[in-house]
């Protein structure tokens, strides 16, 4: 009777620890999601009433990642249900896992971070802004409801980024 | 006489704007420029004297695409300058901003990589406003037709950065092929992903 008691609490407790790291990894994991021209064609579509704001990075530019702790705050800032940020990585696939995965933990940036699969650049470049040609950072404000449709294509702060999301909403 | 001389400033200063604000698209006519390359010689288009065209490439040392791309320009260079449609890199970037792209790192880079196309030192950054580029790296297809040069092609050098061997679009080398052939470029403007060029704070 002894032992399989102890057996059962043995289990548990590893059952426990295996739920909390799988959850912890799942958590983690979740920060980095794919993105396919199909589904950003569908954001880039949506209809309903919300100022979407899409920021397109990499870990390789240098003034993305400069800018990128800008966004954190202002994302502090933002009212959620009317804002919805949105970051794809143009990070190249070969090092995504790797590098993204890394750079997002040591940051400690909790915003989610898509990583886009379609690398053939030129299928979808005119697709978010006709005046963009293609550097980064680049960033898109957007309500289709309300006919709001704002391109930056340079590094912006977080003084920049509020006056131009209130001025949007 | 006073008239005179205020439509003709009007005209000059009309000319001046253009000039400055040029951006080629496909079809204009582009204009010689003079720049150092990474010997101390200077290098104009003129001085090919015997060239079909160029491929025109704003590139960077410091630019992680412009990186991914490094081997894929001296092969175009190969194939395409034994065909008189030699490559012509040039570096824009104000190197306050990127020191990694100045004139000695110029040269170490084109030592190092063994290119051999001219690596041009565009310092005051005119020619890549001249170009309208924008990107590293971004490059331009030109041919000559009869004493002009003309803008055949503008964009990516095909369509996979991360994967040299995954590239089933060689934008550039398929301009010059058909460009070869005496035909227009069937793909004539792409957009890439890339850096910006770092302008110098005016």
């Amino acid at each position: 009777m002894f032992f399989p008691s102890k057996n059962i609490a043995m289990k548990t407790f590893l059952i426990i620890v295996l739920l909390v790291l799988s959850a912890a990894s799942a958590a983690f994991s979740q920060q980095i999601l794919k993105i396919s021209k199909a589904e950003l064609v569908s954001i880039l579509n949506d209809p309903s009433d919300k100022l979407h704001v899409i920021h397109f990075w990499a870990t390789w530019c240098g003034p993305c990642v400069t800018e990128l702790p800008e966004f954190q705050k202002a994302i502090r800032e933002s009212d959620e249900n009317k804002v919805d940020f949105r970051f794809i990585s143009l990070d190249f696939p070969s090092e995504a896992d790797q590098k993204l995965t890394s750079f997002l933990k040591k940051n400690n940036y909790t915003f989610k971070v898509y990583l886009t699969t379609e690398t053939d650049y030129n299928s979808w470049i005119d697709l978010v802004d006709q005046g963009w040609q293609g550097s980064i950072p680049a960033t898109l404000f957007f309500n289709k409801a309300r006919k709001v449709h704002h391109f930056a294509g340079e590094p912006l702060d977080k003084a920049q980024l509020v006056k131009t999301i209130q001025s949007l909403l | 006489m006073k008239t005179k001389t205020l439509i003709a400033g009007i005209i000059l200063s009309l000319f001046l704007f253009t000039e400055l604000q040029a951006q080629y698209k496909v079809g204009d006519v582009v204009s010689d420029f003079i720049l150092k390359n990474t010997d101390n010689k200077n290098v104009s288009l003129s001085q090919y004297s015997s060239a079909k065209g160029f491929i025109v490439v704003f590139t960077s040392n410091s630019c992680p695409v412009a990186k991914k791309y490094e081997s894929r320009i001296e092969q175009l260079n190969k194939e395409f300058g034994a065909k008189a449609f030699p490559v012509i890199a040039i570096s824009s970037n104000d190197i306050a901003v990127n020191p990694g792209d100045s004139f000695e790192e110029m040269q170490k880079k084109a030592k190092s990589a063994g290119y051999t196309f001219p690596y041009l030192y565009d310092e005051s950054q005119a020619v890549a406003r001249q170009f309208g580029a924008t990107n590293t790296p971004h490059s331009y297809v030109v041919a000559k037709e009869g004493s002009r040069m003309v803008v055949k092609y503008i964009g990516a050098i095909d369509n996979s950065v991360d994967d040299a061997s995954k590239a089933d679009k060689k934008y550039v080398s398929d301009a010059v092929h058909s460009l070869l052939k005496g035909k227009d470029p069937e793909v004539p403007v792409t957009k890439a992903i890339g850096c910006g060029i770092k302008w110098k704070k005016s």
